[in-house]
């Protein structure tokens, strides 16, 4: 589906990623409106942009990450903030609902959206709202969205970052740097599950792997096993536990080291393997389990991230999605797991927009455009 | 070693003619290269070597000072009862060969304490509350070392390695200055407890070395029962998925996933060749924990038992699910309704079913890595597991578009323990 020639698309301008777990929305705020378009601007555009200006939350569950709000861009010649928006997939008919409510449909915009909800709730879209959805491919949108964030910058800083000495909890320390010639490289995408993706240039890329053990499974296992109910609680939880009363560890079956492969006695040499054990089911905390259940997701992400990139000859591995999300304790660990396995020839690089890139790349579909002087 | 699965005899002296004088020369002295430097402290096989009387100077070997195989020109078998034990993080697994040629004067000369073990061994399938014999594992007939007998596979908790100790102590199993060949993790671990508990020298073994002889040498073995190697045809079809034998012959290179407590991964390109490719942490110990804190069960059979009568699609979220975005495991507990809506079940197949499919994805990653295209999956698991066998031969299958296959071995987490025997016997 192609935009007319020269044409801007409509305001308002959304890209949309609707994943397993959670929708993100960017919004693109305009800051440079003459007032001859404000007075012509009609009143429920005007509604939605001070809805959504106006507001850090919305309804219950709904969140405007601030912190990550990208101002004074010039997207397609227009000048504004671009702002980031999420809400728990769950809470989608009701966003839907809203849509209607303020007439969305009859601003005749495009909604361009990416991510597996496009499809799923394409129909919905169409019969409550009247909307159509132009659907994207969520990994074109992923690496468009990447790629044109990281040439903005955030503010006049970095969007990327890297811990230099990893496996140092005292200096372990985050330090910028910028994906310059950032090709070829390993893009690990942590969302509901995992996809992994050997990137050549912009166009050319691929999905090398994925797990369905990603941060769906870590939310979900630490429901069941802690009683928490949020990604926020479960993250606390984790937090103050201790995963080596859960897990086995090589010392727990060598009784020190395996050193003929290289195995330390801290290794873990069985997740969860602690927990057939009775005596030690009943001795560990909810804490504990939540910090086991996050280490052990992260390691085998980290594990199989770094098979590809020995298979795939890149040494360049970065990590984005939501559940690096306030996430320090699984950044740090993809941060040593990398350094320590690969002895430093992998580095690991993360960047702050972190899950919001397929949404940013649906806009930028919206907008056909690429980089603005 | 055998080269076409015709090998009955492994008597010493054929063994020798078979192994190429390099290996035997290198290896000087030859046991310590099988061990873990950390571990060169001890020097148990010294002592239990010239206890045992074993000389195999018939051997081209080359020479040296450090030797612990006395001159004694004639071949000397070491006494018997000759065991190999596999201690690891969950399980101990135990072979115990049972002679059947024993001559009316050897027995007359047995002492007591053997022939109580050997008796206790053979009569019982059941040992205290805990320990098992598989029966169905049997190996009639065989011959090892010139003698004929039946092999028996054995297995119980390694938390119950205290009860056996004690056992090993009340037997006199000491008196029979026997060598005791051990591997796997806990033969380091309760290395001292064998010593203090038992008055017992474990010979020290690396599993990776022992699981490769092991298997390598079960496969080749003779035998009038079921073929040792198949796969399954059809993995993807419930209704026409059948079990088929397979010879392992010319097996090089293949890939060995060994599933117990944690996985190892191993490229073998030749007997002597192998390298550990990768492991994950993420095996049979996660499977049986994660079952016992989510559905309260307390065996992996009650585990398994769950998780076949389970559906896994209510607890994970499927392709169809979210659209075709990744399936994720255990995505749809995040919602509470979800939560109560699920049985115990579900969950444990939910847990099954994720566990073997990390595992067959990462094993067919290190597959296309290698350029391998020979899947063999060992490990106690897969034991009674065919829910897992056949999800590892349909992901193999499936994702390969054919390329990889699948392969399975009856005797499964037994080839340690079976390598750790073979070195008593047939010391590299």
């Amino acid at each position: 589906m192609k935009l007319l020639g020269e044409k801007k698309p409509a305001f308002p301008w959304f890209g949309m990623d609707i994943g397993g777990t959670l929708v993100k929305l960017v919004y693109f705020e305009p800051v440079d409106i003459t007032a001859e378009e404000e007075q012509e601007e009609v009143e429920n555009l005007k509604s939605i942009r001070r809805y959504l200006t106006s507001n850090v939350a919305y309804g219950k569950t709904g969140v405007r990450d601030v912190h990550l709000e990208l101002r004074n861009l010039t997207m397609c010649g227009r000048t504004g903030n671009l702002h980031f928006i999420r809400f728990p997939t769950q809470a989608m008919p009701r966003f839907i609902q809203m849509g209607r409510d303020k007439n969305f449909s009859s601003l005749h915009t495009t909604l361009c959206a990416t991510g597996g909800g496009a499809y799923k709730f394409e129909n919905d879209f169409r019969s409550m709202a009247d909307l159509e959805l132009l659907k994207l491919d969520e990994l074109d949108c992923l690496i468009r969205g990447l790629l044109f964030v990281d040439r903005m910058g955030f503010n006049g800083h970095p969007e990327c970052y890297y811990f230099q000495n990893p496996s140092d909890t005292q200096s372990c320390v985050k330090k910028p740097c910028t994906l310059d010639n950032p090709f070829p490289m390993l893009l690990v995408n942590i969302g509901s599950g995992v996809s992994i993706l050997a990137v050549y240039s912009e166009n050319d890329y691929k999905r090398v792997t994925g797990t369905s053990l990603g941060g769906g499974t870590f939310l979900g296992l630490c429901c069941l096993l802690t009683g928490c109910e949020t990604f926020e609680e479960a993250l606390e939880m984790a937090s103050k536990g201790d995963s080596t009363n859960v897990d086995k560890l090589v010392k727990d079956i060598y009784g020190g080291d395996y050193e003929r492969f290289g195995l330390q006695g801290s290794a873990v040499a069985s997740s969860f393997g602690h927990m057939m054990c009775k005596d030690k089911r009943d001795s560990i905390s909810k804490e504990d389990l939540a910090r086991a259940t996050l280490v052990t997701i992260t390691n085998n992400i980290g594990s199989i991230a770094r098979m590809c990139a020995v298979n795939e000859k890149i040494e360049r591995v970065v990590f984005v999605g939501n559940f690096l999300r306030i996430n320090t304790v699984s950044t740090k660990l993809l941060a040593y797991a990398m350094d320590f396995w690969s002895k430093g020839q992998l580095r690991a690089l993360f960047l702050e927009h972190e899950g919001y890139f397929g949404a940013v790349g649906a806009l930028m579909e919206l907008l056909k455009t690429t980089e603005d002087p | 070693m055998a080269h076409n699965g015709h090998y009955r005899d492994d008597n010493c002296v054929e063994d020798d003619d078979d192994k190429t004088p390099t290996k035997e020369q290198q290896q000087e002295p030859p046991s310590n290269t099988e061990e873990t430097p950390g571990y060169l402290g001890s020097e148990p096989h010294n002592e239990a070597a010239t206890a045992a009387g074993r000389a195999t100077s018939d051997r081209p070997t080359s020479n040296s000072t450090t030797r612990r195989r006395c001159d004694s020109v004639k071949k000397t078998r070491p006494p018997f009862p000759w065991f190999g034990m596999d201690i690891g993080g969950t399980l101990v697994k135990l072979v115990y060969f049972e002679p059947k040629d024993i001559t009316a004067e050897e027995e007359q000369e047995e002492v007591a304490n053997l022939k109580s073990i050997r008796r206790y061994l053979t009569s019982n399938t059941a040992y205290g509350e805990t320990g098992i014999r598989d029966m169905h594992l049997e190996l009639q007939d065989l011959t090892l070392c010139g003698r004929t007998g039946n092999l028996h596979f054995i297995r119980f908790p390694t938390h119950d390695l205290p009860a056996f100790l004690q056992m090993v102590r009340d037997k006199h199993f000491s008196s029979l200055h026997t060598t005791l060949c051990a591997t796997g993790g806990g033969a380091y671990k309760f290395e001292s407890d064998f010593r203090t508990m038992a008055d017992l020298q474990l010979h020290k073994l690396d599993e990776l070395d022992c699981l490769i002889r092991g298997v390598l040498y079960i496969d080749s073995v003779m035998s009038s029962g079921p073929s040792e190697c198949y796969y399954f045809e059809n993995p993807t079809d419930p209704d026409h998925c059948v079990q088929r034998p397979y010879t392992l012959e010319n097996p090089y290179p293949l890939l060995l996933v060994n599933i117990g407590s944690g996985v190892s991964i191993l490229a073998v390109y030749s007997e002597n060749n192998y390298r550990r490719v990768t492991g994950t942490s993420l095996g049979g110990g996660t499977f049986l924990g994660l079952c016992c804190l989510l559905t309260g069960c307390a065996t992996f059979e009650e585990a398994l038992q769950m998780a076949s009568q389970g559906e896994s699609t209510r607890v994970d979220k499927l392709v169809r699910d979210i659209y075709g975005g990744d399936y994720e495991s255990f995505g749809n507990m995040m919602s509470k309704e979800k939560r109560e809506s699920v049985s115990k079940e579900d969950l444990a197949r939910a847990t099954l079913v994720t566990i073997t499919n990390n595992i067959g994805s990462i094993t067919r990653m290190c597959a296309l890595n290698e350029n391998i295209e020979r899947v063999v999956f060992v490990g106690n698991f897969l034991r009674v597991n065919t829910l897992s066998m056949k999800l590892l031969a349909y992901a193999m299958d499936y994702w390969s578009k054919g390329q990889l296959k699948a392969l399975f071995l009856r005797h499964e987490g037994y080839f340690g323990a079976v390598g750790a025997l073979l070195e008593l016997l047939h010391p590299s």
